[in-house]
C-alpha cells in the first residue's frame, strides 16, 4: 500500500466530517489555549499591575515627601519603570507571534529570532542593573548619600565586591531560569520544528 | 458595524473552507474531542489574523498556513501524542467482504506509519493527499520544490519501511 492509495480514501473521509458542535460565531469569541496565548495574557494581567507604581510613588510622596529625596528609593521605581518596559515589549511580541503571516518555515524562523531576541535584551537589561546598582552604591558611600543602606557602608570593600559578584552571577542563572520557564517549551518546540525543516 | 461585517465575512469563508480546517486536525490529533479543539483553536488564530489577510496570497493557502502553524506551534504536546492505533478511529467505509478487510487492515497500516512521522513531515503528507502541487506547497510551507521532492521520497521511503514492520 502506497501513499498514493490513500488520496481517494483521504479525500472521502475529510470532506464527511461531523458537523461542528459550536458555530463558528460563538468559537471566535471563546479564549484560546495555546501557548502563546496563554503567555500573552500572563503578560496582560502584569501591564494591568503597573499603573500601581505611581500610585506608591503618589502615596509615598503624601506620606513622607522626604522620603523622595533617597536615591535608593528613585534606584527601585526606575527599575519598576524599565521593567514595565520590558512587560509591554513581552506582551508585543507575545501578540505577534500569534499573527503568522507567511509561509510556516518563515513563520518558525521569525518566532525563534523574535524569541532569540527578547532573551537578550533580557540579559543586556538585567546585566546593567546588576552593574549599575554596586556602582550607585559605591558612590552613594563615597559621597555618604542617605539612602536608608547606611548599615551596608561599614560593611568591608572585599565583602561588599563578593556580593556584588555574587549577586550578578546569581542574576545570570537567575535570568536564564526566568527565561526557561516563560519561554522555554515554546522556543524548543520551535527549534525542534526548524529542525525538522 | 465594521466589524460585525468583517465577522459575517469571516464566519461566511471559515464555512466554505470548513473541510480543509477539519483535515489538518485530522492529521495532527487522534480522538475527536482534541480535534474539536484544535479546530476552535485554529479559528480562534485564523480570526486574530484576519484583520492581517490581505489577498496577497489565496485565501486557501493562507487558511493552510494559519492552520499548520496552529496545529503544531500552538498546541500542547501532550495532545499530540501519537494514540494507539482504534478501529473505529480508521476513517472509512467498512464492507464485509474479506477484500475489503484487507484493504482496510493496510490503510490502518499506512494511518500508523503517517502518526509516527514528524510534524513538518505530516503537513507534507496532508498536502501531498490533498493534490497539492509542490509550488503549491512552496508557498504554504515555504520550503522549496527540490528540498519538498528530496523530503516526500524520504518519507515514502519512510512509511514503506514502517508499514512492513506492522
Amino acid at each position: 500500500m502506497e501513499l498514493n492509495d490513500l488520496k481517494q480514501t483521504w479525500s472521502e473521509t475529510t470532506s464527511s466530517q461531523s458537523p461542528l458542535k459550536n458555530n463558528i460565531m460563538d468559537m471566535i469569541k471563546s479564549k484560546s489555549n495555546g501557548p502563546t496565548s496563554i503567555l500573552e495574557s500572563k503578560f496582560k494581567k502584569q501591564l494591568l499591575a503597573l499603573p500601581a507604581l505611581p500610585i506608591l510613588i503618589a502615596v509615598q510622596y503624601y506620606r513622607t515627601p522626604q522620603m523622595l529625596n533617597n536615591p535608593a528609593i528613585w534606584f527601585l521605581y526606575s527599575l519598576g519603570i524599565i521593567s514595565g518596559g520590558y512587560i509591554l515589549y513581552n506582551y508585543l511580541i507575545v501578540k505577534k507571534l500569534q499573527h503568522p503571516q507567511f509561509a510556516v518555515k518563515e513563520n518558525i524562523e521569525t518566532q525563534i529570532k523574535k524569541l532569540e531576541n527578547s532573551f537578550t535584551l533580557f540579559r543586556i537589561f538585567m546585566s546593567l542593573v546588576y552593574i549599575l546598582m554596586p556602582i550607585g552604591l559605591e558612590l552613594a558611600i563615597k559621597y555618604n548619600l542617605q539612602t536608608g543602606l547606611e548599615q551596608w557602608y561599614d560593611v568591608n570593600l572585599i565583602i561588599r565586591i563578593l556580593v556584588y559578584a555574587g549577586g550578578l552571577i546569581g542574576m545570570y542563572f537567575l535570568s536564564r531560569r526566568w527565561f526557561k520557564l516563560t519561554y522555554g517549551g515554546l522556543l524548543s518546540n520551535l527549534k525542534s520544528l526548524a529542525e525538522q525543516l | 458595524m465594521q466589524v460585525e461585517n468583517n465577522k459575517e465575512v469571516f464566519v461566511q469563508k471559515i464555512t466554505e473552507y470548513e473541510g480543509l480546517i477539519h483535515k489538518v486536525c485530522h492529521m495532527y490529533v487522534r480522538t475527536e474531542t482534541d480535534r474539536q479543539d484544535l479546530f476552535q483553536e485554529i479559528v480562534i488564530q485564523l480570526w486574530k489574523a484576519y484583520s492581517s489577510f490581505r489577498n496577497e496570497a489565496k485565501f486557501g493557502t493562507w487558511l493552510y498556513r494559519v492552520s499548520i502553524n496552529t496545529a503544531i506551534t500552538g498546541l500542547r504536546k501532550d495532545k499530540n501524542i501519537t494514540q494507539p492505533y482504534e478501529p473505529n478511529s480508521l476513517p472509512i467505509t467498512i464492507d464485509d467482504t474479506y477484500i475489503y478487510k484487507q484493504k482496510e487492515e493496510q490503510f490502518a497500516q499506512l494511518y500508523i506509519a503517517i502518526e509516527l512521522l514528524n510534524d513538518i513531515e505530516k503537513a507534507i503528507v496532508m498536502l501531498y493527499l490533498e493534490d497539492k502541487s509542490y509550488l503549491e506547497m512552496e508557498n504554504i510551507l515555504g520550503i522549496n520544490e527540490g528540498t519538498l521532492r528530496v523530503k516526500m521520497n524520504r518519507i515514502k521511503e519512510k512509511l514503506r519501511q514502517i508499514t512492513k514492520k506492522y
